[in-house]
């Protein structure tokens, strides 16, 4: 068999789905909850941004709605209080914006009704799952960030026993 | 050459499926079983893959499977998927109806918990005061429990409690309390009246406790099963003049060619929901009307945890930390004992875990240094109830909407109870106040739970009775209306028990089996 070559490895993910003022915002976001750290990569070095800007984009539309307002109301509270978009804050004026809006969900299914903190809740543990899921991490030997563990993720790169499609009906 | 008809028609090949292929031949009956998926190789089928080279990371398709919440990127494929075949329900009531059409059924990816009922489920009017029994009790069903739990090995400790019932286990386990945590939740229970045991388990063999390793090849053996897969049943088809079953027609998976097979006798065992949507389908067996109700499963997901003080920042001493116990139900066993709530839970404690990033909302260094704190200094409580058999929970067919073959498919209208609410928040209370006992700081505790049918567990629909006016099946598992039709898997239960209903089913369908084989001796069928 030719031993063939992964895309991430050669490769970065293209962002096409959320505006640029939506994009720099979820970088921003994605590094103050998922910074380098303790010798593991963070989500930027992670590129889980960009990961998730294929997600989303492809994911249904009510999520595809959730994040957009989630990274819009960030800029709109960062312009309001700063002056400025969320992407250019400092990490004392990201906390004042964001630490409001972090709650516990220590039940999967029952995340806030309320927007925004919907938003936060899930963005976090999308940027968590995104980044402890990515290659970056797994080659850097990531571990010991106390994850959920992932939807089958967060397993740091380690293999896990994938099942193909079995006997798959053509559908012309 | 004539086309045969067979003896028996088996449909579905999961536990119950197995076993009455496994106790039928064995008695020289012959069978056909259809399933309705395909076989699947555990080796050309799965391959390792690191998260980060699979197309979603891990994520999963976004859309697909969005109520099998036990899926993964990883394990996508081996559940049926909800856009060939779906389901409906209220836009206010979710349910999670999780199925694997692959040959062996569930029975491929079950986890293992290996229960009998006791007479506090199989005699729950009497116990409840209210709601309905079955039409048998644990006496009856003993001798063929100790079968199964031969067969699928299992593994427990005998207690002695009437509310959990001790099986023929092939493999003793010990309680171990050795450390500390445990031996302190040991000190707390007894004067609380929670009994402590061990989890009761199949072992199986090689690793697998299933219908394709444990049923089906002893029935193969014997040269009187065959097996058709990638069959999808459609409809049970009758005598016109006698009305009973003498067939199916299923259509060819791939080419939804139809097909029409002959038998002296149907046994069903597609699953709960799957034997009462074909039977549904069919129009047959339900002069009693109460085919499709008392659908119920069980709440999973109440969860307790709490962090013991000296064993944070990695200051454990050896020996504190570790061990786990199985808590059977305590709770509505006498008439004392005077609750909010009927029938009961279950309760799992292990000792020695972690807290996640999402039972805090710090982030960043400020949330690793919380976690890092707290990592391997707690102590966990999972708790599993029973839920209510309600007449008014019930399936019905939406003929508006077909699956991938153009088979109607089912409308699903289930709701919890205050019961339900009730019943969860004594047991994340309980495990509170005996963690608190206990010198413990509570960090979690959460008295939510999954919506009906994410435990997998979901039994009733075509329920066993004495009464033709109120059951949809006999005491035999035999429909009340057509008695060569019979119904094997968990829709002939009438209480669900907090207890895993894989080994009842399995017992109930060796039971049904052997009942049926001596019906065919004698002619009556």
């Amino acid at each position: 068999m030719i031993e063939l070559t992964q895309p991430d490895a050669v490769a970065e993910t293209v962002a096409r789905f959320f505006t640029a003022p939506q994009f720099n915002a979820l970088k921003k976001l994605s590094d103050t909850l998922m910074p380098a750290m303790n010798g593991n990569p963070g989500a930027l070095e992670s590129q889980a941004p960009e990961f998730l800007d294929f997600l989303i984009g492809v994911s249904p539309a009510e999520r595809k709605l959730l994040y957009r307002n989630g990274l819009d109301t960030l800029n709109a509270h960062a312009t309001t209080k700063f002056a400025k978009p969320f992407a250019d804050l400092d990490a004392k004026q990201v906390d004042a914006i964001i630490r409001p809006l972090l709650v516990a969900t220590p039940w999967v299914l029952d995340l806030p009704k309320e927007p925004l903190l919907h938003f936060m809740a899930s963005a976090r543990t999308d940027i968590s799952e995104a980044t402890r899921n990515s290659r970056v991490w797994a080659e850097s030997g990531g571990g010991g960030r106390g994850g959920r563990g992932g939807r089958g993720g967060g397993f740091g790169g380690g293999g896990q026993l994938v099942w193909l499609p079995i006997d798959p009906i053509y559908k012309g | 050459m004539a086309i045969q008809e067979f003896d028996v028609l088996i449909v579905g090949s999961g536990h119950s499926g197995g076993m009455a292929a496994k106790v039928l031949t064995s008695k020289g009956v012959s069978c056909l079983m259809l399933n309705a998926g395909p076989e699947a190789d555990y080796v050309k089928d799965r391959v390792a893959t690191p998260v980060h080279q699979m197309p979603y990371h891990g994520f999963n398709k976004p859309g697909r499977l969005s109520h099998v919440t036990q899926a993964t990127e990883a394990n996508a494929e081996q559940w049926v998927d909800e856009r060939e075949v779906p389901y409906t329900a209220p836009p206010d009531a979710p349910y999670n109806w999780v199925r694997v059409r692959l040959l062996g059924g569930r029975s491929l990816f079950w986890s293992r918990q290996s229960f009998r009922l006791s007479d506090f489920e199989f005699n729950a009017a009497e116990i409840d005061g209210k709601g309905d029994s079955w039409p048998i009790r644990l006496a009856d069903l003993a001798p063929y429990y100790s079968q199964v739990e031969q067969i699928f090995r299992v593994s427990g400790r005998k207690e002695n409690l009437p509310q959990f019932p001790d099986g023929d286990f092939v493999i003793e386990t010990n309680l171990n309390l050795s450390s500390g945590v445990m031996q302190k939740i040991s000190e707390l229970a007894k004067p609380r009246g929670i009994p402590l045991s061990t989890m009761r388990s199949s072992v199986g063999i090689n690793g697998l406790a299933s219908s394709i390793n444990l049923l089906l090849p002893d029935a193969m053996a014997t040269g009187k099963l065959q097996i058709v897969s990638n069959a999808i049943v459609r409809e049970l088809t009758t005598d016109k003049k006698t009305g009973l079953a003498n067939g199916v027609h299923f259509l060819d998976r791939h080419s939804r060619r139809e097909m029409h097979v002959k038998a002296r006798v149907v046994v069903l065992a597609a699953g709960t929901l799957e034997s009462t949507r074909l039977l549904m389908n069919s129009g047959i067996a339900n002069s009693s009307g109460v085919m499709g109700h008392y659908l119920h499963d069980q709440i999973y997901g109440v969860r307790v945890l709490a962090s013991v003080p000296e064993a944070r920042d990695g200051k454990a001493p050896a020996g504190l930390m570790g061990g786990s116990v199985f808590i059977p139900r305590f709770r509505n066993l006498t008439k004392e004992d005077k609750r909010n709530f009927i029938k009961g839970y279950c309760m799992m404690i292990s000792g020695g875990g972690s807290p996640v990033a999402t039972d805090f909302a710090e982030y960043g260094e400020e949330l690793q240094k919380k976690l890092d704190h707290y990592a391997g200094s707690c102590v966990s409580a999972s708790i599993y109830g029973e839920r209510v058999p309600r007449f008014e929970n019930h399936v019905s067919i939406n003929k508006t909407v077909n699956d991938e073959w153009g088979i109607p498919v089912l409308h699903i209208d289930v709701r919890d109870s205050p019961n339900e609410i009730n019943q969860a928040k004594d047991a994340a209370d309980t495990a509170e106040e005996l963690f608190k006992a206990a010198g413990w700081d509570v960090i979690v505790k959460t008295d939510k739970y999954h919506p009906p049918g994410y435990s997998i567990h979901e039994v009733g629909t075509c329920r066993m009775g004495d009464n033709p006016k109120t059951s949809v099946l006999n005491r035999w598992n035999q429909s009340h209306d057509i008695k060569n039709l019979f119904v094997v898997d968990g829709a002939a239960f009438v209480t669900c028990g907090w207890q895993n209903p894989t080994m009842t089913i399995s017992a109930l369908s060796m039971r049904a089996s052997e009942h049926l084989a001596e019906l065919m001796k004698q002619g009556a069928v």
